[in-house]
């Protein structure tokens, strides 16, 4: 039970203690006076409102504390004392660290300089029933001999330190009590525990109590950050910029050869944040060589990239550098697929208001053999290939000059040609006014980049990262094609083009890339297209 | 809202805290009908008599052990040693007896008494009454120490000095005694371990304590101003309980820590903060951490020299301008 300061007039918040009645440990009875308290107004005593043992005492005499405040504590026995009994101490000069009930006898402290004590005699056998008081044994030492007395009553359990024989000072002589059938009475022998000592007592009361750190204990050091990078010689980073390092996952060489082909020494957090800002690590500007520094002339004019250009450099930058590209390209007879579109073009005209490109039938083809070749139709992370369910093809489109944009069309595989037509005729037109929905540029998991309007003959484009492949197409033109074999061999008039592609050799070989393109030449020269036009 | 002196505002902070608690007395030497050697005390016989405000013989130790004798009987006496480095004379008190009687007697004891004292140098007064020994007094388990930089500083410490159960050493700066500054009317009780930003920045820490608060302001303006260095300046206020929140959330924000002290340099307060920033907040900092100090050497009295030896404006600036960059 907690005995609190009681409420003592409507305008004091607290009170003293001006005399304590009972001491820790004393049995209490209800109705027992416990302490007394004064006030700036008046003086009163504060009775046991249930009996038992007292136990603790929050506040001592001459002590303030605030109403409602646990002052005391009183326990049904004295063995639930936090303490034992205050003349308990006294008369165990040696402590009393037993357990299991036994009482332990230590060998005395026999001086301050005196390391180690001999018993010179036992006055008592194990066996015997001891009183608090009485003699247990004598200790010699080289300046002294001095008689040890039992401080409990009890049975002597156990003798560890025979007649004869020396001990350190604090070693277990011998046990009171406990395993040999010793019973010693409860109220004579408390059950001894390691008395706990209530530390917030002795907190002074002006100190902040919270929100302060203890910088006269001890503080908190940070667990160590390690970069694994090797950081070149002649630089140094200091310990925020590798923590932030550590925390953004930043690339710590690059950003350290960064530093230092600025003529740097050191990676400051100002560094980190301005690799971090710069559009960051992959981009080159950050480490731009001397050779590349431009000074514009008088007469040269000056294009500031806009927000497009940028970012279009910066991914195919990125992308540039990290993916080693390879071409391969496969010479594609459209011929007979120019036939259907010549077919379709009028109608389709009509119905959509748009002309029928060859695009479309391109597009339709890749996405067809990208499901015979799903490794095509994949993301990379540098280690592992993450290979795409959906089909979502995108197509590059130039935005007048100012950079380039990639709409997606999701799931292409699912839709025929009329609806891959107007799907892009859609997508360009909301690109070029930048109306652009994010669910119509994420997701690519292939990209188009369609030059043929431009008359090229072959293109090499720059794989859109993490994708893995691009495809380009080129001008589709009327050349003399062979035809035939043997002696029906004739050259005729075809309509032929080039469509190459740029993978990640990381990603997939050679092999892999050219069956790809053989499949997507094989379905526009073979198939029949007018399926789409039902 | 009156402007003060800092000197007045001392005798304001002893005179609030006597009208509260008629267990508050006041005692030292000079300190009653002549007012104080700073003057820092006038009117405070008048106001409340020579049995609260008591001259004393010159001997620091009768004043401290008088002092102690009263506190431990109940009285919460203010004690002046009139230059701090004779709390060398009467050490024995400040730091085996003030900080140790609580402890000793297990609380029966206790010891709620504040030694004031006129502490620093720039007053050319000679090697033996300019030193800076706060960080004597920083140095004893169960001391609490407090050193303001301005009047309304000076009253509200004080006070909390006072109210404070056990004993205080409050450094009142001799070269800041006739600075002025704006105190608000009325009672004032500040807290102690509580340090107070006084400018806001954001690339530099500064830590300063007394006379080196207005000087590290002047440096941080001169900074912001010439530099582009943007400084935030802390009035540690208190050493003893410190306020390691206030500086390291600070130098979680900038990355760098420069202290200005008035110790000589082995020892001084600011080697003590920074080995706690260096562990703790080491993965905040982004450049050395950098003390100004006074050097190693006992304090001229020539005006010149004494002025080469305390950290000066132009010092902090140069200082943090080229560790800076």
């Amino acid at each position: 039970m907690e005995v609190l300061m009681p409420q003592l007039g409507e305008t004091v918040a607290e009170g003293k203690i001006s005399t304590w009645y009972k001491n820790v440990g004393d049995k209490v009875e209800a109705g027992d006076t416990l302490f007394e308290v004064e006030t700036d107004k008046a003086t009163m005593e504060v009775e046991a409102t249930e009996s038992g043992f007292l136990t603790d005492v929050n506040f001592t005499a001459g002590e303030t504390a605030a109403v409602g405040t646990v002052i005391a504590v009183i326990s049904d026995s004295a063995d639930s004392a936090g303490k034992s009994t205050a003349t308990s101490v006294e008369e165990k000069p040696a402590g009393d660290n037993g357990t299991g009930g036994a009482e332990d006898i230590l060998m005395p402290q026999l001086g301050e300089t005196v390391a180690e004590g001999k018993i010179s005699t036992w006055y008592k056998s194990v066996g015997d029933q001891v009183a608090a008081g009485e003699k247990l044994f004598e200790v010699e030492t080289d300046k002294a001999t001095m008689e040890v007395e039992a401080t409990v009553a009890g049975i002597l359990s156990d003798i560890v330190i025979a007649e004869g024989e020396a001990g350190p000072v604090g070693t277990i002589v011998a046990r009171i009590g406990g395993g040999t059938g010793g019973t010693s009475p409860k109220q004579e022998a408390p059950k001894p525990t390691t008395p706990s000592m209530d530390l917030e007592r002795f907190r002074p009361t002006s100190q902040p109590a919270s929100g302060h750190l203890d910088p006269f204990n001890e503080v908190k050091t940070p667990a160590l950050v390690r970069i694994a990078a090797k950081i070149p010689d002649g630089i140094k980073l200091t310990p925020v910029a590798k923590r932030m390092i550590q925390t953004n996952g930043i690339d710590a060489a690059r950003l350290s050869s960064t530093v230092l082909s600025r003529g740097g020494s050191r990676v400051a957090k100002k560094d980190v944040l301005e690799f971090l800002n710069s559009g960051q690590s992959t981009s080159v500007a950050a480490e731009k060589p001397e050779f590349l520094k431009v000074t514009p002339g008088p007469h040269d004019q000056v294009v500031e990239l806009n927000r497009f250009r940028k970012i279009t450099a910066e991914r195919l930058t990125a992308s540039w550098q990290t993916a080693p590209h390879v071409y391969q390209a496969v010479e594609i007879n459209f011929t007979a697929l120019n036939k259907t579109r010549l077919e379709h073009k009028d109608s389709y005209k009509e119905r959509h208001g748009t002309s029928l490109t060859f695009l479309p039938f391109i597009v339709r083809a890749t996405a067809m053999a990208l499901r015979d070749f799903p490794h095509v139709n994949a993301r990379f992370d540098g280690e592992n290939l993450v290979v795409g369910k959906e089909i979502n093809i995108g197509i590059a489109i130039d935005l007048d000059g100012d950079g380039l944009v990639v709409p997606v069309i999701h799931n292409t595989d699912e839709m025929n040609v009329p609806g891959i037509a107007s799907a892009i005729h859609r997508l360009v037109e909301k690109a070029r006014e930048s109306k652009l929905a994010p669910s119509e540029f994420e997701g690519g998991t292939y990209t188009i980049s369609n030059n043929g309007s431009f008359n090229t003959l072959m293109t090499t484009p720059i794989i859109n990262a993490p994708q893995v492949a691009i495809l380009s197409t080129d001008t589709i033109q009327r050349r003399p094609v062979i035809a035939g074999s043997g002696e029906d061999e004739k050259i005729v008039p075809g309509l032929l083009g080039v469509v190459g592609q740029c993978f990640d050799h990381r990603a997939f070989d050679g092999a892999y890339s050219a069956r790809f393109l053989n499949r997507i030449r094989e379905i526009i020269e073979t198939r029949d297209w007018s399926r789409d036009f039902d | 809202m009156a402007e003060l002196t800092y000197r007045e505002a001392v005798a304001r902070g002893i005179a609030q805290e006597m009208e509260r608690d008629n267990d508050v007395v006041f005692l030292g030497e000079d300190v009653a009908a002549a007012g104080g050697v700073f003057k820092a005390t006038e009117g405070l016989i008048d106001k409340f008599g020579p049995l609260r405000v008591r001259d004393t013989p010159i001997s620091e130790q009768a004043i401290l052990g008088a002092a102690m004798g009263a506190a431990m009987t109940g009285l919460k006496p203010i004690a002046e040693i009139m230059f701090s480095d004779f709390i060398a004379v009467c050490f024995d008190y400040i730091a085996n007896e003030f900080p140790k009687s609580r402890y000793m007697t297990n609380g029966q004891v206790k010891c709620p008494l504040v030694v004031r004292t006129g502490n620093g140098g720039g007053s050319r007064f000679g090697a033996q009454h300019s030193q800076s020994v706060e960080n004597w007094a920083m140095m004893i388990p169960g001391l609490k120490v407090v050193a303001p930089s301005s009047p309304s500083d000076v009253v509200g410490l004080l006070a909390a000095s006072v109210r404070d159960p056990d004993p205080v050493i409050f450094f009142e700066h001799k070269s800041l005694y006739a600075t002025k500054g704006e105190v608000p009317d009325g009672e004032i009780v500040d807290q102690l371990g509580t340090a107070k930003i006084v400018r806001q920045g954001k690339d530099a820490t500064i830590l300063a304590l007394a006379l080196m608060v207005p000087r590290a302001l002047e440096a941080a303006e001169k900074l912001s101003n010439e530099a582009g260095i943007d400084c935030e300046v802390i009035d540690v206020r208190s050493l003893v309980p410190l306020d390691m929140q206030t500086i390291l959330t600070s130098v979680a924000k900038t990355g760098r820590l420069y202290t200005v002290e008035e110790n000589p340099r082995l020892c001084g307060w600011g080697a003590e903060i920074t080995s706690i920033i260096a562990d703790e907040a080491f993965y905040d900092l982004d450049g050395p951490l950098i003390r100004i100090t006074t050097p190693h050497i006992p304090l001229p009295a020539a005006d010149n020299l004494e002025d080469l030896a305390l950290p000066s404006v132009d010092r902090i600036f140069a200082k943090i301008q080229t560790t800076m960059n």
